[in-house]
């Protein structure tokens, strides 16, 4: 069996010289290929994407996090609560303090419409998701560090968070919501 | 044709003398992986008929929970490692058409990713790590999950090892020269699955240790349960000795008696593994599997968002 090619031989010779046509093009192919995904990865998007999310992180004890929640939702609440969690309503411009703790966002925020706030997110017990739809926009919420991140409501409605990392047996019933006012 | 060694037959198709101790590693390892891939294509076909609203198969979310984990384990794990090292056998020594070498550590490796991927699938299925891909902290699972992952991954990285003991052997003693395309693939994958379960291990044997020394301070009963006694002396019970175990709960393992008190050797061994120990308060509070009676969630519904 000498004289068979294939796979499972060792190849004769030095197998890149000569190196065939169909594989220096293929070669040529995927080179160029790669460079223009890491031109797009690292150059292009950042600069000309519009779904591009700058952000910033802080650490925090998770506890000093929850007592600066706890904090803002007395400030700002509107005595209101939406299926037990409480409703805010922070003035535009302002912080707004998001805890992702199991299995509920707290509070439910009420937005204005054309206004920019800065979000605040953060967990108190495991690592969640914050999946705001139908926008998609998708962050990682990991307990000890804050995620800033400035958000401006184009459009009136309900917007809802979904919890999109397992954190638990209740992973599936972890939603919040964001309601945007005019 | 030279005469065939011992231990070995020949294929009429390719002419390769096939050592058959590599043969039998290769249909063992292989069969495992297509059981695997059979149990994962079930769970896989149980996990989408209850994403699919109307039939919903499954209502109970933790046996979801439960079958999400152990399928993603069994397709993307077991399969894949049980079917990689036997193609790294079949690359690595009937390709090459040599004698395999040091065949034991083949069985060995074999053994230790069997125990690992039944011990995984149990503590997963029986809903003792229903923590899904996220098992790193502070989402735990119980001890002996991290236990069978380490001895999956260390069955893995025998085998790994032992393909690239065989094809470096082969090589020395002047068997092949440039590797065929496919043994040569194979040492690619056998250079990123080494990368991988290294880095794996890396980051699983602290976290069992972590986890097994937690579990052992909540429970007070860290000196009994490393000297092997699985005494249930926990509530300040006088071992006779004057020395008290404190109570669950208390976040000290040991009272200050046994402290002063000789150390075990195995004690002092933690201390080097975690130079803190249990003397530091522990900080964290358990962290239940399980959405019981005892647990302090609330799980609360939204109101469906009112149609924009």
């Amino acid at each position: 069996m000498a004289n068979r090619t294939g796979t499972l031989v060792a190849p004769r010779g030095r197998w890149w010289s000569p190196l065939g046509k169909d594989e220096k093009l293929w070669f040529s192919m995927a080179a160029v290929w790669a460079v223009a995904m890491f031109a797009m990865i690292f150059f292009i998007w950042p600069a000309v994407g519009d779904r591009q999310q700058t952000f910033e992180g802080y650490r925090i004890s998770e506890a000093e996090f929850a007592t600066l929640t706890q904090q803002f939702i007395e400030e700002h609440g509107t005595g209101e609560n939406l299926g037990g969690i409480p409703v805010v309503a922070p003035p535009p411009g302002s912080d707004v303090y998001l805890m992702a703790t199991r299995f509920q966002f707290r509070p439910v925020v009420q937005l204005q419409r054309g206004e920019t706030y800065r979000f605040l997110i953060s967990s108190n017990d495991v690592q969640h998701g914050f999946s705001l739809q139908p926008d998609n926009i998708n962050l990682q919420v990991i307990p000890g560090y804050i995620l800033a991140v400035e958000l401006t409501p184009e459009e009136t409605g309900e917007y809802e968070i979904v919890c999109n990392e397992y954190c638990g047996l209740g992973h599936h019933l972890m939603l919040g919501r964001i309601t945007v006012v005019e | 044709m030279e005469a065939l060694r011992a231990g070995s037959w020949q294929c009429q198709v390719t002419g390769l003398k096939v050592d058959r101790s590599a043969e039998r590693l290769i249909q063992f390892n292989a069969v495992t992986a297509v059981l695997y891939l059979a149990a994962g294509g079930i769970m896989a076909i149980l996990v989408a008929l209850t994403r699919w609203d109307a039939i919903h198969i499954i209502s109970d979310p933790e046996w979801f929970y439960r079958l999400v984990g152990a399928h993603g384990s069994a397709m993307l794990l077991f399969w894949i490692l049980f079917f990689e090292v036997a193609g790294l056998y079949f690359g690595g020594i009937v390709v090459l058409n040599t004698r395999m070498m040091a065949p034991i550590v083949g069985w060995v490796a074999f053994a230790l990713m069997i125990i690992g991927s039944l011990g995984m699938m149990v503590t997963m299925l029986t809903g003792r790590a229903t923590v899904m891909f996220t098992a790193y902290p502070p989402l735990e699972a119980s001890q002996w999950f991290y236990l069978a992952y380490v001895l999956f991954a260390v069955g893995a990285l025998f085998a790994v090892i032992l393909f690239l003991v065989n094809v470096v052997g082969a090589r020395l003693r002047g068997e092949v020269q440039t590797l065929p395309l496919f043994t040569f693939a194979m040492l690619a994958a056998a250079i990123i699955a080494l990368f991988s379960i290294i880095s794996g291990a890396i980051a699983i044997v602290p976290l069992w240790l972590k986890y097994r020394r937690d579990r052992l301070c909540r429970s007070g009963n860290l000196s009994a349960a490393l000297l092997g006694s699985r005494s249930r002396r926990t509530a300040d019970q006088p071992r006779g000795d004057g020395r008290h175990l404190v109570r669950a709960g208390d976040n000290h393992c040991w009272s200050e008696a046994d402290q002063r008190g000789a150390q075990p050797l195995c004690l002092r061994a933690l201390h080097l593994l975690h130079p803190d120990g249990c003397d530091t308060p522990y900080s964290g509070r358990p962290r239940p599997r399980h959405l019981g009676a005892d647990d302090q969630y609330q799980l609360l519904r939204l109101p469906p968002c009112s149609a924009a």
